[in-house]
């Protein structure tokens, strides 16, 4: 009787067009992507190490909207693997340390490069200003503008500050990101 | 979340509740799983009564230093899960597996108690490996088989060598192939890439240390004999894997289990099979015979080979993952249109692209040690060879771009089979009507980058042109380039006029290069003429060293103001020196000896007389048999009748 209630579910999770959407997650390393990646997904605090392959994770955090989320390990030597994950990605979402002011211009090459690739035309991009608990952190419009995003043209964008430990700002942001998300497949 | 319990036994304790809350584990074939769950169960609940209180979260291990369990003796559940073949179940298992080896709570580095010989790491690798069954397993399990494998060749705290490297390897290549799944596809390309750049970089990484350390050492002796060793530095960084203490041990392990790894290889290797072996004995008898002198290794069987000399196992991991890349790149396509889809041609194209990106980040180890140029020479030259000529835009471009990699990092390791791929591959194209211009168009590219080239363009004419017993490549490329650019040469097939003139300069561009290149060197000879004809003088040996380099070495040549090619700067060591005068005499004995081959061709003996009385050939019939021996460039027709009628 159970399996046969989710078969039936499946049918109709394949029929409102429900599969999860692929949210590629970036940024530099010790950004914070594998802590608020488990924050989505369970709503727990973890010790992480850093990410040398790949996590990957289907997350529900907002009623309704699934997303298969793959966060990307952002060590500098591997950063040029980040392009293997481009293809069909629905959403970006890049995490900035907001209390690295001095590599705050390195994350907005590496944003750039993302971006400018053919396979991530158009793709909406969220963008969580981490560690805003930090007492000496930017703020979000301070990130925004070193990354250049008010410049940016031909794609929706969305900043909101974050706190990975405290999940302070991250659903509100997946709840943006579901919209957008939603909004860029209509079109 | 539980109290009392530490967040690394809650994450053990969380993944086997999971699996046994599965409806599927109620049924009967599963109560060994079930049973082997609830034990691992009880054994922690014991274990973390004596442990203290931590607050954090079991959503993933913790990191090694804030409470480490070695997690290997809970192992035997997550075995069966994985081949529970319930989906789901085995899901739930790799995920946990790949977790407790990023986090390094899983090791596997004790002995296996099931078999002899080998670490249990070597059975958790087989284990997760075996949950691809093919194209028909659950999607979900490829992607956590490929996110296992990644992690434990990546991982600092694991360690897998030789026949369990390749078998890491070669499953993900299988999932790329079989895989229907895009998105696994993509990542488990992605992952070998990745994988790739590790076992790589490892090695190189691993050489660099022992040198320094070397270095070090020695230099410690000179200061204070007795002083005890310090630790290494390396131990401090993240990026290393290897401290000394465990580098002996792997070079015993490396010795005992050589023969083993091998059968291992032979038998496991799915996509590699038997047939191969015959053909690249086949391919490398013919590619030999281009060789008037074939090295010593590059006869050998492939096992001999693989027990040469490395001087360490990282090595030998490099190796075999190399081989069998090459080997894989070797096999034939079906008959009959290329279909993007199947599998011979998208594993072609995978290994290729795989190899290109290895040789284009090869470092000094791997452009040195003997082992990996006799391989590229065994192998790769054979593959190139027969994807040279492939009829696949793809192929035929990869195989173009692995090329000028050769030839800018490996050429002096690889005279005749350049030789072999100027004249057969690149020339052979640009000269036949039937080429198409799509594989012209390509060729044209690489010449242009060749001849951009100021140090390649002199070597090929030093190398080829001025070797007595070698074709004129020098002097055939630029008669080709000049009847290209003059719209001499054969229309290329279903050109269109636009096509034709944009390969008419192309074939400009590459004679204006080559021409920068010869002003460029001739700079040198205006600067300083008198230094160069001095040095010549006084080292006559470098005549030696280019007779020799017949037996398969390319000689770089540099020049005074040496010019921006990388090859001459790392060739200083052993770079003969420049004398123009030798090569001139040289080139002016070699336009004799082809007058005079020319001359027997036609009538052999007069060709004989010519050459004797140039005093280039002996008077004895051991000097005419020697000679017929030798040069390859007779026709040997003539040289049949000339022996059927003399006595």
């Amino acid at each position: 009787m159970g399996l046969w209630l989710s078969k039936l579910y499946d049918v109709f999770s394949e029929f409102s067009g429900s599969t999860p959407a692929r949210i590629l997650m970036l940024g530099l390393d010790a950004a914070g992507k594998t802590t608020i990646l488990y924050k989505i997904k369970l709503n727990e605090s973890v010790h992480t190490i850093p990410t040398i392959g790949f996590n990957v994770e289907t997350v529900s955090p907002v009623k309704g909207v699934s997303f298969t989320v793959w966060d990307v390990g952002g060590q500098e030597k591997i950063r040029r693997l980040w392009q293997h994950y481009y293809q069909n990605t629905e959403g970006l979402v890049y995490i900035v340390d907001s209390n690295d002011k001095e590599r705050l211009s390195e994350a907005k090459d590496e944003l750039d490069g993302i971006l400018n690739s053919d396979e991530m035309r158009g793709v909406p991009v969220v963008v969580l200003a981490n560690k805003q608990d930090l007492p000496r952190s930017m703020s979000p419009s301070e990130v925004a503008d070193g990354l250049g995003l008010p410049k940016m043209t031909g794609r929706k964008w969305y900043i909101h500050g974050a706190c990975a430990t405290t999940g302070e700002g991250i659903f509100e942001s997946m709840k943006e990101m579901a919209n957008l998300v939603k909004n860029n497949k209509k079109n | 979340m539980r109290k009392g319990n530490r967040p690394n036994e809650m994450f053990l304790t969380r993944a086997l509740e999971k699996i046994l809350s599965d409806k599927e584990i109620k049924k009967a074939h599963h109560s060994q799983l079930k049973k082997a769950c609830e034990v691992a169960l009880d054994q922690l609940k014991k274990e973390s009564s004596v442990q203290s209180e931590d607050q954090s979260s079991s959503a993933l291990p913790t990191p090694k230093q804030a409470g480490f369990v070695e997690a290997d003796k809970y192992f035997l559940p997550f075995e069966l899960a994985c081949q529970s073949k319930c989906f789901r179940i085995v899901n739930v298992a790799l995920d946990c597996l790949q977790k407790l080896i990023a986090y390094g709570h899983l090791t596997g580095n004790a002995v296996d108690t099931t078999s002899p010989g080998k670490r249990l790491i070597d059975r958790i690798v087989e284990t997760i490996c075996g949950c691809f069954h093919g194209p028909q397993t659950d999607e979900g399990v490829q992607l956590q088989i490929i996110k296992a494998l990644l992690t434990v060749v990546t991982s600092n705290t694991v360690e897998i060598h030789e026949g369990t490297v390749l078998q890491t390897v070669r499953t993900c290549y299988n999932i790329y192939l079989a895989s229907k799944n895009l998105v696994n596809q993509t990542t488990a390309k992605a992952t070998l890439t990745q994988m790739l750049n590790v076992i790589f970089s490892r090695m190189e990484l691993q050489a660099a240390q022992d040198l320094k350390q070397r270095d070090r050492s020695s230099s410690k002796l000179s200061k204070k004999s007795d002083e005890s060793e310090d630790v290494p530095e390396n131990q401090m960084n993240g990026d290393v894997e290897q401290t000394d203490g465990q580098t002996d041990s792997n070079q015993n392990n490396g010795h005992t289990t050589a023969d083993e790894a091998i059968d291992g290889e032979e038998t496991t290797e799915v996509v590699v099979n038997g047939v191969i072996e015959d053909l690249i004995d086949q391919v490398c008898t013919a590619l030999n015979k281009l060789d008037d002198e074939p090295e010593g290794l590059e006869n050998a069987e492939s096992p001999d080979m693989a027990q040469g000399v490395f001087s360490h196992i990282l090595q030998k991991d490099a190796f075999l993952v190399f081989r069998s890349l090459c080997k894989l790149s070797m096999k034939p396509l079906a008959d009959g249109p290329p279909d993007p889809k199947s599998h011979e041609l998208r594993s072609k194209i995978l290994s290729l692209q795989l190899l290109l990106s290895i040789l284009q980040n090869a470092g000094p180890v791997f452009k040195t040690n003997e082992m990996f140029i006799n391989a590229i020479k065994q192998y790769l030259c054979v593959a190139l060879s027969k994807n040279g000529v492939s009829s696949v835009p793809d192929v035929f471009e990869l195989s173009l771009a692995i090329f000028l990699t050769l030839l800018s990092n490996f050429k002096q390791h690889l005279k005749m089979q350049i030789e072999v791929f100027f004249k057969e591959i690149f020339l052979y194209i640009l000269e036949t009507p039937s080429s198409s211009f799509e594989h012209k168009w390509m060729v044209i590219q690489v010449l242009t980058r060749i001849c951009a080239d100021a140090q390649c363009v002199v070597d090929i004419y030093l190398n080829y042109d001025c070797d007595l017993a070698l074709a004129n490549i020098f002097e055939r490329l630029v008669n080709d380039l000049s009847k290209l650019a003059q719209g001499r040469h054969a229309l290329a097939l279903g050109a269109t006029p636009n096509q034709e003139r944009s390969m008419r300069i192309k074939g400009l561009e590459c004679l204006v290069s080559i021409m920068k290149c010869l002003v460029e060197w001739s700079k040198d000879l205006y600067v300083n003429p008198h230094s160069q004809s001095n040095l010549g003088q006084e080292n006559k040996p470098s005549t030696e060293t280019d007779s020799d380099s017949g037996k398969g070495t390319m000689t770089s040549y540099g020049s005074v103001n040496s010019l921006s090619s990388n090859n001459s700067s790392q060739l200083t060591s052993s770079q003969p020196l420049d004398n123009p005068e030798q090569f001139e005499t040289l080139k002016q004995q070699k336009e004799i000896w082809e007058h005079g081959i020319e001359l027997f061709n036609k009538k052999p003996k007069k060709g004989i007389a010519y050459l004797q009385e140039q005093g280039l050939l002996g008077n004895t019939p051991d000097d005419l048999a020697e000679w017929f021996h030798s040069d390859d460039r007779m026709d040997t027709a003539v040289v049949g009748d000339f022996l059927g009628e003399n006595e």
